[in-house]
């Protein structure tokens, strides 16, 4: 399969006083390939969210490459960027302007990218009801939208603009498990109709989520890969003393 | 085993909004009684009806709560005081922030004993160690000395455990004590909370909606929606061959880890 992304060598310090040096990030390499579902588990400060904050041009890395589509993310335009990678966060009413209508927020990346006021709306509304909100959602304001709902907003402003990659860090922690099911199925069909046109890098500290939902996943400890490989195999025979031990912890 | 604490068809209002209707409950001497739900259901207000903590405007409407023959409702503030700490300890989901950030923990924990009971430092020292080592800390010198900071997140959520035991009540009651935290801290706050129960026979309300919490140290659960009791019974009957079309769906909906 080809590579829609390729992570070299990543390393993101942080200065803890005047001399000692913290590692958030130490070498982490790892691809991703179209189509693709990946998660990363660890522990909290393990340096998963560094690690995709970096690909998102959020923070900066200390050294290291990411490359998107054979193009440096250092080269373009962060314009340009956010046409191929998008993000869902934690937690989803915060993620919005609380002064914005969904359906305005929803379209924003369309607009800047030239649409019509019309065409935005239309295809606000479609992308709206691919994500399971009805179109009158379109003129509500996020506090009119419970948890879920929101989420499912979230989701469909991230795919506006037809990104590559989608980055779900921990987006459904702060979710009901019956909601956070929802959430899935919704990124299992999305993934279904646009097959290899979206990858998906999937932050979770629930690993048996990750197993239902991932084809690989990427264990994470102290800033560093401990374990790389496909799901099914990491987690049911892992090799590393740390994933065992991270798995046998799951209640 | 004999009965602590009883809700008997208690139903709790917001001002006019009624959040939770016509519960009720018993929980015995030594009892782990799981509270699940999702987000809104009520879990969280059960709980806090019997701590006196449903603060202004909000209140018991109809019912009553039976501690120990005794009723919880329209206590003034000094009996509800005589009762939170030594009867019904609490744990909060965030036991790091419920610590003052300036103070060492050792003198916290002097505050909270100090206030209950006439103790002098070296009695107080006395008694804190022990419990310390009851609970399976070995350097109890090094917590006491800490500032909440220095502490792991585990740590600091097992210090919350140590918190509310140091009065030795009779019911712990946790509202969701382990969300906020890591699989791994998960683990040894659920297993600080089972050695409460083994070393003291203290009896449990644990309030989450992680079911993976409940069936791992639960003996009873109770599923709560919109307010209302769904379903009641011994855990394992409840996880594995739920009756009710809620509970199934509940339990459809957990990601169970395939070993």
């Amino acid at each position: 399969m080809d590579k829609v992304l390729e992570v070299k060598k990543l390393n993101r310090v942080f200065n803890k006083g005047k001399k000692t040096e913290v590692y958030a990030l130490h070498d982490v390499s790892f691809d991703l390939d179209k189509g693709e579902c990946l998660g990363i588990i660890g522990e909290s400060g393990s340096g998963k969210s560094t690690a995709v904050r970096i690909i998102t041009r959020l923070i900066s890395s200390s050294s290291g490459e990411v490359i998107l589509n054979g193009q440096n993310i250092k080269d373009i335009s962060r314009k340009e960027l956010y046409k191929e990678i998008q993000m869902v966060f934690q937690t989803p009413v915060e993620s919005f302007n609380p002064r914005i209508r969904i359906g305005k927020s929803v379209g924003e990346s369309l607009r800047n990218s030239g649409l019509s006021k019309e065409e935005t709306k239309r295809k606000v509304e479609t992308l709206l009801e691919e994500c399971g909100l009805s179109k009158e959602f379109y003129d509500r304001f996020p506090h009119e939208l419970s948890g879920g709902q929101c989420q499912r907003a979230a989701i469909a402003r991230a795919l506006a603009i037809e990104p590559k990659i989608l980055v779900c860090d921990e987006a459904t922690s702060s979710l009901d498990v019956t909601v956070q099911k929802e959430i899935i199925s919704l990124l299992n069909s999305i993934r279904e109709r646009r097959k290899e046109d979206i990858s998906i890098i999937f932050i979770s500290h629930d690993i048996a989520l990750v197993q239902q939902f991932c084809d690989k996943v990427i264990v994470m400890n102290k800033g560093e890969i401990v374990e790389m490989g496909e799901t099914k195999n990491v987690i049911v025979s892992p090799k590393k003393e740390y994933t065992k031990k991270l798995i046998a912890s799951v209640l | 085993m004999s009965e602590i604490l009883r809700y008997d068809n208690v139903s709790i209002k917001y001002g006019d909004s009624l959040a939770v209707s016509d519960i009720s409950f018993a929980l015995e001497e030594g009892e782990i009684l799981g509270i699940v739900g999702e987000s809104g259901s009520g879990k969280s207000t059960i709980i806090k009806a019997a701590m006196g903590l449903l603060g202004e405007g909000a209140g018991v409407s109809s019912g009553d709560i039976i501690y120990n023959g005794k009723s919880l409702l329209n206590l003034s503030n000094k009996e509800q005081r005589e009762i939170n700490g030594p009867n019904l300890g609490m744990i909060f989901q965030f036991a790091g922030s419920s610590f003052c950030p300036v103070r060492k923990i050792g003198s916290q924990l002097y505050e909270e004993m100090k206030e209950h009971t006439d103790i002098s430092k070296e009695e107080f020292r006395e008694r804190v160690s022990e419990l310390l080592r009851k609970l399976g800390f070995d350097d109890d010198t090094r917590i006491l000395e800490s500032y909440p900071n220095e502490l792991s997140g585990g740590m600091q959520q097992r210090v919350g455990v140590v918190a509310a035991m140091l009065l030795n009540p009779r019911i712990l009651l946790a509202d969701e004590p382990t969300s906020a935290m890591d699989v791994t801290i998960q683990k040894q706050a659920v297993e600080e909370m089972v050695r409460v129960r083994d070393t003291f026979n203290t009896s449990i309300i644990i309030v989450t909606h992680n079911i993976g919490v409940v069936n791992a140290m639960a003996d009873n659960v109770l599923v709560l929606k919109e307010g209302k009791i769904v379903e009641m019974g011994k855990t394992k009957d409840i996880i594995n061959n739920p009756k009710e079309e809620y509970t199934k769906k509940l339990m459809d909906a957990v990601p169970r880890l395939k070993r």
